[in-house]
């Protein structure tokens, strides 16, 4: 459930991006939920041509997903409906970091650069930049900002295509989904589903955006299905070779023009887009790791990083990792030895099992993302509440159980009326609980005061707050970005380290958001 | 003549009965009756409010009689370290128990916090020799280099607690490898914390938003405003910004 001011985020995103008219109608689909064309017109007050405007700009950048559902009252009419895809609008923060996971690419350190690191920085920054691309669209990006004759840009198409496939392989990029999607919004109208992803139990009924994403999203093998050689490219040498016998000649001559279409749809039809799952799936291992490393050594984050890219169902929601030894080795350097690296994954609380004689660990991520969530959190306890209430925090965090005040004193080591008066601090602003049971022994009506950490509602009120914070750092920026047109050009270069330091600190900052909203 | 009229004049008071302090009977009962009952509650004291409850002795008389059995040093005042700012009083041959004390960290009521950074000092300083130890393992190790430690293992483990909430110090399983090869595994133990992680700042307490008392009131174009907030003036260093 996105907060007041996650919708205020994603629409000032929008604004900031696309202009105000865009989101206006994004922020109508945020605030109203799935609405048809003329439901919008009707809340936006904009005329229809602009609002459909509007909507294909969006849905182009994937921030929405069309639908059609059988219209109410009737059983041969329909209607699209536009949902906002919240998630993808706030992805739109991070492209820079989606792009630094790009290996040799141009946000890596010079001197690990390669050519095909920046190739695949180039096609995938492309497909950010626009939303969605066909091929056919990345190559003329490229070859127009390259001066190139035709002989060289049949190379480097085909250069192009490798990098391209490879990013397909390995996931970064997919194919779209359905435009718009055909669902019945009646659980009783919906035929039996042959494969429901996303479900975990026959009993939870979809909601209907729900069952509109899923019923969008292609099937695994569509998905990543590469851009395949040309029957040209096949040979190498342009000739085509064949049998001298006239039936093998036809019938190879007609695989070549399936091939061949099958190239040209992959090529000039096929829309393409970045997958944000993925991508957000290897900066949850970047951040982890982090913490990792810096809980338990450098050698322990390198074997982290290793397990998560030998695990082999890339879910950005999963937290269980699987992943065979040798897949792991396979992911190291070679630098550390069989044992040291059994030891460090005993220090991760991997378990261990034996599949088919291969062994095989499970990490339990919930561990790992809970000491990053802790450490965002005491860090803001600290500064809000000074070490004292640092130390309360910290303790209850740890016990996880009703404590009482003259406990909590003894055990920070902390007078009993400071104590008090912290602990009334943090249940003020809503950061622990308080239970009052009555005093036994005394005949007056005493009571006392026990105190405990319920994570749930306070991750809640944290998320908004971080939401808050992300708001008015861009609504900042946006101020500094007016600025620039009105000051001298002395004061130029202070306004643009302003605008830096913020810019840097909204980064800093989307990492929390991930913790509590996407991973 | 004969002598004055004995029958006349008011009976004298046995001298034998008299106190040395010249003070009457009842008064010294009352004294006495307020120093049996301190007496009985040895080292835990009692409150001079419970006094006059259990003695039904006028508050006044109760304050005078305490005065002279301090002036005798019969009794004297502590601080019950959970009420403070109670006149608690206890018979002179009694020491104030751990409940009243508050135990071997305190000292005039007060934390003593230079023993108490001490014995965390000593504490890590064991982990640090070890890598990684169990509070058994830490404990005889500060026995072994102080011979006349006066700490017992409950209180070492108090101390290791505290730093387990300061983050100085983690409080783990043992795996039984690498730095854990001492300890068996499975065992909770100890390890120092690195100072890299100590020192990190979370990214909400970075910016002015995430220490604000006022966050829940600001809005993008609202009185209060990141547009005219002046902790990010302040932030970003000049009045422009």
């Amino acid at each position: 459930m996105v907060g007041v001011y996650g919708k205020r985020l994603a629409k000032e995103i929008i604004s900031t991006h696309f202009g105000d008219l865009v989101a206006k109608v994004c922020n109508c689909l945020l605030q109203s939920g799935t609405l048809s064309l003329h439901e919008i017109v009707r809340y936006t007050d904009m005329p229809g041509s602009h609002v459909k405007n509007c909507l294909l700009i969006l849905i182009q950048h994937n921030c929405v997903q069309a639908f059609c559902t059988p219209r109410k009252g009737s059983t041969d009419k329909t209607v699209t409906l536009y949902m906002a895809i919240f998630d993808n609008i706030i992805n739109r923060m991070r492209f820079s970091k989606f792009l630094s996971l790009i290996k040799g690419g141009d946000l890596a350190p010079k001197d690990s650069q390669t050519k095909e690191g920046q190739c695949k920085y180039a096609l995938l920054k492309g497909i950010l930049q626009n939303g969605r691309l066909t091929f056919e669209q990345l190559v003329e990006r490229s070859i127009s900002k390259e001066q190139q004759t035709d002989r060289v840009q049949e190379k480097h198409q085909s250069e192009l295509r490798a990098c391209f496939n490879e990013l397909v392989r390995s996931h970064y990029v997919e194919r779209c989904p359905r435009p718009e999607p055909f669902i019945y919004p009646d659980p009783e109208d919906q035929p039996k589903p042959t494969k429901r992803r996303g479900a975990k139990t026959a009993e939870q009924p979809l909601s209907l955006e729900q069952q509109a994403i899923e019923a969008a999203t292609l099937a695994e093998s569509e998905r990543f299905s590469e851009i395949p050689e040309s029957s040209v490219e096949r040979t190498g040498d342009g000739i085509v070779n064949h049998s001298p016998a006239t039936g093998d000649k036809r019938k190879h001559e007609t695989l070549e023009t399936d091939l061949d279409l099958l190239v040209a749809i992959a090529e000039n039809e096929v829309l393409w887009r970045a997958n944000f799952e993925k991508l957000l799936y290897c900066l949850r291992t970047k951040i982890c790791a982090e913490n990792v490393r810096s809980r338990l050594g450098d050698d322990a984050g390198v074997v982290f990083e290793a397990i998560m890219e030998a695990n082999a169902e890339k879910k950005i929601k999963a937290t269980i990792v699987i992943a065979t030894f040798d897949g792991i080795l396979n992911n190291l350097s070679g630098s550390m030895t069989l044992d040291g690296v059994r030891t460090i994954l005993d220090e991760l609380d991997c378990k261990s099992a034996t599949d088919k004689l291969e062994a095989i660990y499970s990490l339990d991520l919930n561990a790992t993302l809970e000491a990053c969530k802790n450490d965002e959190i005491e860090a803001v306890v600290k500064a809000r509440y000074g070490d004292q209430g640092y130390k309360i925090f910290r303790l209850l965090s740890t016990k996880d159980q009703l404590i009482e005040t003259d406990r909590i004193a003894e055990i920070t080591f902390m007078e009993k009326k400071e104590a008090h008066q912290m602990l009334y601090k943090l249940w003020r602003d809503e950061f622990i609980d308080i239970k009052k049971v009555p005093s036994q022994g005394s005949g007056e009506s005493a009571s006392i005061s026990l105190w405990r950490l319920h994570r749930k509602p306070f991750y809640q009120t944290l998320l908004d707050d971080i939401f808050h914070a992300a708001l008015n750092l861009t609504v900042k920026i946006s101020q500094l970005v007016e600025k620039q047109h009105e000051i001298l050009e002395d004061d130029m270069k202070n306004l643009l380290k302003r605008k830096f330091i913020l810019q840097l600190s909204l980064l800093k900052l989307d990492d929390s958001l991930m913790l509590f909203h996407d991973f | 003549m004969s002598g004055p009229d004995l029958s006349r004049k008011r009976p004298r008071p046995d001298a034998s009965s008299r106190p040395t302090t010249g003070a009457p009977a009842p008064a010294l009962a009352e004294r006495d009756k307020i120093l049996e009952l301190i007496r009985s509650r040895a080292n835990r004291g009692i409150w001079s409010a419970d006094i006059k409850r259990e003695t039904n002795i006028p508050q006044t008389i109760v304050q005078k009689q305490i005065k002279i059995l301090l002036g005798n040093k019969l009794i004297k005042e502590v601080t019950d370290i959970r009420y403070k700012s109670r006149k608690v009083y206890m018979a002179a041959e009694f020491e104030p128990s751990d409940e009243i004390s508050g135990g071997t960290w305190f000292s005039g009521g007060s934390l003593n916090k230079e023993v108490i950074s001490d014995v965390r000092k000593r504490c890590k300083q064991q982990i640090m020799m070890l890598k990684a130890a169990t509070s058994d393992m830490i404990y005889k190790g500060m026995k072994k280099s102080d011979p006349n430690l006066m700490y017992t293992m409950q209180q070492i483990g108090d101390i290791l607690q505290s730093l387990v909430i300061d983050k100085e110090v983690d409080e783990i399983k043992s795996t039984g490898k690498g730095d854990f090869a001492n300890v068996p595994a499975g065992k909770v133990c100890y390890r120092i914390v690195q100072s890299s992680r100590r020192t990190q700042v979370g990214a909400l307490a970075s910016i002015p938003c995430g220490v604000c008392p006022r966050l829940r009131d600001c809005t993008p174009h609202g009185e209060i405003s990141p547009r005219n907030c002046e902790y990010y003036k302040q932030w970003l260093g000049g009045e422009y910004f």
